[in-house]
């Protein structure tokens, strides 16, 4: 390769859209794996709650939601200081309403009474976090839930008052 | 060197001004990342959501351009961004957070790196790939324009490829702090295009199956 004789000029156009192509073909060769800022988010909410990763101890066939409409996926998870299970169903809507938003109802036991359970959404609808508090029998119901990604965390009490125990992410 | 318009290519997202009045620079990921990590540590926990949007691409290519496999790429984006959760007070100027983390990668690498090489593990297969030659999953994903280039990029010294490839992810007015970051040297780019990106032009130019004019 030849060195060029003389001292480099300022930046310009030309060196812009040389770069803007050799971002593209970066992307294209060795793409961000898809997966890894989801996992990285998760692991930082994980160190930011101090939170304990509740374990799975019953899951469906699939993680996958199903797109029959008589689906009902039950899976349950451990931590050491709570138990939780989740049923995941297709939220019935007016068969006839061809412009209704996908959604899911999702019905969660938590073995500790007065508990509050919140739903965090990975990938596209990050941010939009909802939250129940659980009646004295641990039970609580979100609904109208959007499809996709999320993970759930539970405090022991509605005052947060000790570290919380989160899911792996799960695909409602 | 004239300035005629890009014959084909799409429109650069970042060369818009954003809707601002023309001559104001538009905002650059060093301006993007301050305000989402300032925001973070007033206490807008979503923030440092953003703030791994938008750095995690940087990051990746900072990773992968010093050689780790995937694996090791993955593990050490990972490490920084759990590190800058423990240091996030210590940054004086949230401006800086970008080069914070460029430069946590990069030591972070080296150490990889290291490691890899003491315990002789294969080197990452995709990394050969994409360091080397194109193979035939480049070839199908890359245009014709592109595979010229890319033939040219790959004839750089490795820590021209690198800088070259770590601040085609960032924006202009960034690429002397990154290049810091990198280790690089003092006017290795920006203000002006440096040694990396003339060479690369100069081999450019002398090829006559590159048709992108270059000014």
């Amino acid at each position: 390769m030849n060195e060029p004789q003389s001292e480099p000029g300022p930046l310009d156009e030309g060196d812009a859209r040389l770069l803007t192509d050799v971002r593209e073909i970066y992307r294209r060769l060795d793409p961000v794996p898809a997966t890894l800022v989801d996992r990285i988010k998760y692991a930082m909410t994980v160190r930011l709650l101090e939170a304990e990763v509740a374990e799975l101890t019953r899951m469906p066939m699939a993680l996958v939601r199903s797109e029959s409409s008589d689906r009902f996926d039950t899976i349950s998870f451990s931590g050491s200081r709570l138990s939780l299970m989740v049923s995941i169903s297709a939220e019935t809507s007016d068969p006839g309403d061809v412009t209704a938003e996908p959604a899911v109802r999702v019905d969660c036991w938590v073995s500790v009474g007065g508990a509050v359970v919140e739903i965090r959404p990975a990938g596209e609808s990050a941010g939009q976090n909802r939250s129940e508090v659980c009646d004295e029998n641990g039970r609580c119901v979100f609904a109208n839930v959007a499809p996709g990604p999320a993970h759930l965390i539970v405090w022991s009490s509605a005052a947060k008052d000790s570290p919380p125990t989160m899911t792996p992410t799960v695909e409602l | 060197m004239g300035t005629e318009p890009h014959p084909s290519g799409e429109p650069d997202p970042r060369a818009s001004t954003g809707g601002r009045p023309a001559g104001e620079p538009a905002e650059t990921l060093t301006d993007r990342a301050a305000t989402a990590f300032a925001a973070y540590r007033n206490g807008d926990a979503q923030q440092i959501g953003v703030l791994v949007d938008l750095l995690t691409p940087l990051l990746w290519h900072t990773a992968r351009g010093q050689g780790l496999s995937v694996a090791a790429a993955e593990d050490v984006a990972q490490t920084a961004w759990l590190r800058l959760l423990d240091h996030a007070e210590s940054i004086e100027e949230p401006r800086a957070v970008v080069s914070w983390m460029v430069t946590t990668v990069r030591r972070e690498s080296w150490r990889q790196a290291k490691v890899a090489a003491r315990e002789g593990a294969d080197l990452d297969a995709r990394a050969e790939v994409v360091d080397s030659e194109v193979g035939p999953e480049g070839n199908a994903v890359l245009g014709e324009r592109q595979r010229v280039l890319w033939r040219h990029v790959r004839g750089l010294s490795e820590r021209c490829r690198h800088l070259v490839r770590v601040i085609a992810f960032a924006d202009k007015p960034d690429y002397a702090t990154i290049a810091e970051s990198l280790k690089m040297p003092i006017g290795s780019i920006g203000p002006t295009r440096g040694r990396c990106l003339q060479t690369l032009r100069a081999s450019l130019a002398g090829d006559p199956e590159w048709d992108g004019e270059l000014a």
